[in-house]
């Protein structure tokens, strides 16, 4: 990877960035206040069903305003994953016809999805940490680890995205599960609850959640709640299968898409 | 040859066809071939030189518009090898790529970073692509889905060719925009050839093949099936059109003139007649007869420089001969203000018996765009009175 090849290709990939950020964010008018709102009612709504309704309460975190919390640090990356793959397996079906016609290369289109739905978590972040240190629970030292948790995540969404672009052109059907896939997922991911709500026999089953691990990281590291070692492991685990081996499965893949597009 | 830029190698594009679409799955799996493929293109082998202008001439759907796309790097051939040497500016589908909703100034942008424009040079890209698409900057910082069709195919097309490509394909993008524009395109085009860049473009415009390229390839059902010297190539496949559409088919369009562009051509043809040797306007010649073929131009302004082809073609379509002012390097265009008269003087009809027509052609004074035609009018027949058969009499003695 020359200097020069990450010149120009950085260069089309942020261009392609600010296409894509303000053909979904500046189309329809107060396009980025839309953006805000609906995560916002989705908070909302998770916070009224499992807070005031089913009293769930988060060990080490007191009160409605302690679920409140916990809610938002695994949903900020949820959201961001969850879209990325989503958008992802469609991208290239839906740029096809720019494909044919352009020598374009294949990887910015998922990279520039992936990177977008970066974006709200970045801003909800630090609107995030603005509302824990008014509330005083701002754990500074452990902060230190959100950029490597970050970088994990960009890595499991990058191997993700790339191969689940290439995945989506073979079999459309794919854009179609992904978001039920993804549903299910979310359920399954201690986002919703706290894993010790979940029975002790059944807990080591959250390692098989390749974002299990990395949405407990990022609530041990925002709200200073205790980390299991497995977890950890779990995280990096899947870092290295999903980024890695996503990224090989692009590049092996990639050469069959000729054919398709 | 000079140095080949742009190479094929038994190149073939297969399309696979599945049954079901799970077919494709199942495939990718179990490794068992589950389709069947279509070749759009097969065992194409050609090489091209530097300045070199290639032409690619065949029906539709005979393989033309795929290899423009393997050459363009915007599809992989599936079986054999295609290299390109240098940079590739392809004007395959102008406007390609630009978003509607972003403005003029951001598309042109994203195209120079895709044609790879180094950072230092996107600054003078993006002038040379405002500069040549005549736009002014107010305009360029519109999104492009308020652009007029015309406006929209100005710039894609400038921001196509402001790369300085080493190698140029086109696949018959030369209409773009109004007639001003047309022929600052095609001047771009001329450009290119006569900077050594190599051209490759494709058309159904067997003229313009015929004046601009070096050499051709006739492709017929995905294979080459005559690759040579332009003329050569253009002829064999216009043999192939003709007995397809039947020989001897007689002419269908009927004599009537129509102006190519309705009142917006700065020269016009007014009239078209054949005049005997008293000056009368007739139909009917006897052989070796003299001849006059007459075309009354019709210019408004006398800046704008011309010139006349003529052809003659017999009712199956053949071209029995044609000629144009621009044929002869030294001789200046014409200009007219008004009316003029051309004239074409034959002194002897050289024709047999038969039924012909003529065509008409008013070109720029690169002898490439045309500003107007009228194609298979004017028709005459000929009688020989005398007893030589076959199509021309040909100047002969007997030595006995």
């Amino acid at each position: 990877m020359s200097r020069r090849w990450l010149r120009g290709n950085g260069y089309l990939f942020l261009l392609w960035l600010r296409r894509d950020l303000r053909a979904r964010y500046a189309g329809s008018l107060g396009g980025t206040l839309w953006a805000a709102l609906l995560p916002l009612l989705t908070v909302g709504l998770f916070y009224v069903i499992f807070a005031l309704v089913l009293q769930v309460r988060i060990p080490a975190l007191a009160g409605d305003s302690g679920y409140f919390f916990y809610l938002l640090a695994g949903l900020l990356p949820w959201l961001a994953i969850s879209e990325g793959a989503a958008r992802a397996a469609g991208v290239l079906v839906a740029e096809e016809q720019f494909l044919q016609k352009l020598v374009f290369p294949v990887w910015v289109l998922p990279g520039t999805v992936v990177a977008a739905s970066l974006l709200p978590q970045l801003v909800g972040t630090l609107l995030f940490l603005i509302l824990l240190a008014g509330s005083g629970l701002l754990s500074l030292p452990t902060l230190l680890w959100w950029p490597l948790v970050l970088v994990c995540q960009i890595a499991i969404q990058w191997g993700l995205g790339l191969s689940l672009a290439v995945l989506g052109v073979h079999l459309r059907d794919l854009i179609q599960v992904l978001p039920v896939l993804l549903q299910l997922l979310f359920y399954a991911s201690p986002i919703l609850y706290p894993k010790s709500l979940v029975a002790v026999q059944y807990q080591d089953l959250f390692l098989l959640n390749p974002f299990s691990g990395l949405i407990e990281a990022y609530q041990a590291l925002l709200l200073g709640v205790p980390l299991e070692a497995s977890s950890l492991a779990g995280m990096l685990i899947w870092t290295l299968l999903l980024g890695g081996g996503g990224i090989l499965l692009y590049r092996a893949l990639k050469p069959t898409l000729g054919d398709y597009l | 040859m000079s140095e080949v830029v742009v190479r094929a190698e038994g190149a073939g594009k297969g399309y696979r066809l599945y049954r079901r679409p799970a077919d494709r799955l199942r495939e990718l799996l179990f490794r068992r071939p589950l389709h069947q493929t279509h070749w759009a293109l097969r065992g194409v082998s050609l090489e091209l030189g530097r300045g070199e202008t290639f032409g690619l001439v065949g029906e539709n759907g005979a393989g033309k518009s795929t290899l423009l796309k393997l050459m363009a790097g915007t599809s992989r051939p599936s079986e054999g090898r295609v290299e390109v040497r240098g940079r590739v500016a392809a004007l395959l589908e102008l406007g390609a790529g630009f978003h509607p909703e972003e403005s003029g100034r951001d598309n042109v942008h994203l195209m120079g970073a895709l044609a790879g424009v180094e950072p230092a040079d996107r600054q003078a890209y993006y002038e040379a692509v405002s500069a040549f698409s005549e736009l002014p900057e107010e305009v360029l910082g519109r999104p492009v889905k308020t652009y007029s069709s015309g406006m929209f195919m100005r710039l894609a097309f400038a921001a196509a060719t402001a790369i300085e490509p080493e190698v140029l394909i086109i696949d018959e993008a030369l209409s773009v925009g109004d007639l001003h524009f047309q022929k600052k395109s095609l001047d771009r085009i001329m450009r290119f050839r006569t900077a050594a860049k190599t051209v490759l473009f494709c058309s159904h415009n067997l003229y313009q093949v015929r004046s601009l390229c070096d050499r051709a390839a006739w492709l017929h059902e995905g294979r080459v099936r005559c690759l040579g010297e332009t003329d050569e190539v253009v002829s064999a496949y216009e043999d192939y059109e003709r007995e397809k559409t039947g020989a001897g088919a007689p002419l269908e369009r009927p004599a009537i003139y129509r102006p190519l562009v309705e009142g917006t051509a700065p020269v016009r043809i007014a009239s078209i007649a054949m005049e005997n040797a008293a000056g009368n306007s007739v139909n009917r010649f006897e052989s070796l007869q003299p001849a006059d073929l007459v075309v009354e131009v019709e210019a408004e302004d006398p800046e704008v420089a011309f010139h006349v082809g003529l052809a003659v073609i017999r009712n199956d379509r053949e071209n029995v001969f044609g000629t144009s002012t621009h044929f002869d390097p030294n001789r200046p265009p014409l200009r007219a203000a008004g009316h003029r008269r051309v004239v074409l003087h034959l002194p002897r009809l050289m024709l047999l018996s038969g039924e012909y027509a003529l065509s008409v052609y008013l070109l720029d004074d690169s002898g490439l765009h045309s500003y107007d035609l009228a194609e298979q009018v004017c028709r005459f027949a000929v009688r020989n009175p005398g007893r030589d058969f076959g199509i021309v009499s040909m100047d002969y003695q007997w030595r006995l």
